[in-house]
């Protein structure tokens, strides 16, 4: 799994590695750090809760697994 | 080029937002004309032809919906400019009143009305909700921000008109502020006017309601970082729009209880007036409000009868 870190977003607060459920993150001096990546099931529970929305996951995204309303998606694309 | 500039139900802020371009505006007026704003020029209409028309307000009454479809059909780009504009503002705040109530307040409360009680009958009708304006009709581009901030629209005016597009952070407020944010022990809520905040930890954690972390981004954290809890201006942030199971008061109940380990029922015990602290800004949102999650359905239910 590819994980990044946006090192400038991240606030540091370690919620992403109390919340994950395969222990994937580790706090490396105040910024997350995906120590294992290859735990990753790919849930983004981390995406969920990470409040300055630094992390990403190459290759999945919520939207492309769920049903999405059609109004959210125009809008969407269109917030410059 | 011709631009128009469209006043809704707004405070025309976002117009004197644009006028806060200051220098640039000179830039701007010579690659474009504006042909059209009420609030910085005199032309009662607007006219056909307009390149890029940009709305500010949100839809309360039966002329700012009939101004909105005239403008549309008249230009070819619209940009939904300012929070109300994007997700009803603090105008969709008036849902929280029945419409008798707002127009006895407008029309027949205020000091300034003649005592003689006779309403004038040429006063629109209000609709029977707030709309956001891409709830109505097509939107090109949303920009938002209460209003959209100076640094900001310094970037993107010149590059909509040029035609140009550019790559902008799409994060929430969080990733621009530069408290510390850490877990936090023994959690009370505090109101704003209680306690002074230290300067260094994060708003939130220090009890006080900051929805920084839940508020698009672009506004480079002014309000935290200069001690005052972001109140989500610019509306919510991304991942908030696109996920239907997301709401922003779900999403602060949540983040809260992980901070501080305190069950989510005990931390929505202690958060009051939801719909001012945490809608205050998307409260007239149909996007917002069809979320499955949100509060905002039972708090219009609730207070407008």
């Amino acid at each position: 799994m590819d994980i990044r870190v946006d090192k400038d977003a991240c606030v540091g607060c370690g919620l992403c590695v109390k919340d994950c459920p395969m222990h994937v993150y580790e706090l490396q001096e105040k910024v997350s750090v995906p120590v294992r990546p290859n735990n990753c099931m790919g849930c983004l529970s981390c995406h969920e809760i990470c409040p300055a929305q630094a992390l990403e996951h190459r290759g999945i995204y919520a939207a492309k697994r769920h049903y999405i309303d059609i109004k959210v998606c125009e809008m969407l694309r269109k917030v410059v | 080029m011709k631009i128009a500039i469209e006043e809704l139900a707004g405070c025309s802020g976002c117009t004197i937002a644009v006028l806060d371009l200051h220098e640039m505006l000179l830039d701007v007026v010579a690659g474009a004309d504006i042909v059209y704003s009420p609030v910085i020029m005199d032309v009662k209409e607007p006219p056909e032809g307009i390149d890029i028309a940009f709305v500010t307000g949100a839809v309360r009454n039966v002329e700012n919906q009939e101004r909105l479809e005239k403008i549309r059909k008249r230009s070819k780009t619209l940009v939904a400019l300012g929070t109300c504009a994007c997700y009803g503002g603090i105008s969709g705040l008036s849902m929280l009143n029945s419409n008798a109530d707002l127009f006895s307040c407008v029309y027949r409360e205020v000091e300034t009305t003649k005592p003689d009680g006779v309403i004038p009958t040429d006063v629109p009708p209000f609709l029977y909700r707030a709309f956001a304006v891409g709830d109505l009709v097509k939107v090109d581009y949303y920009v938002t921000g209460c209003p959209p901030k100076e640094a900001f629209l310094k970037k993107i005016i010149p590059a909509m008109i040029a035609g140009n597009t550019l790559e902008l952070s799409r994060k929430s407020v969080c990733s621009e502020c530069d408290r510390t944010m850490g877990p936090v022990e023994n959690w009370t809520l505090s109101r704003r006017h209680e306690g002074v905040p230290d300067r260094e930890h994060c708003l939130l954690g220090q009890g006080y309601l900051c929805l920084g972390s839940v508020t698009f981004g672009r506004c480079s954290a002014t309000c935290p970082k200069n001690g005052i809890p972001c109140h989500g201006c610019n509306g919510p942030s991304l991942d908030i729009l696109r996920e239907p199971c997301r709401d922003i008061h779900g999403m602060m109940v949540r983040r809260i209880s992980d901070l501080t380990d305190k069950p989510a029922k005990e931390v929505e015990k202690e958060l009051y007036d939801v719909a001012h602290t945490m809608y205050a800004f998307t409260i007239g949102s149909l996007i917002m409000e069809d979320k499955e999650t949100s509060k905002i359905r039972d708090l219009v239910k609730e207070r407008s009868r």
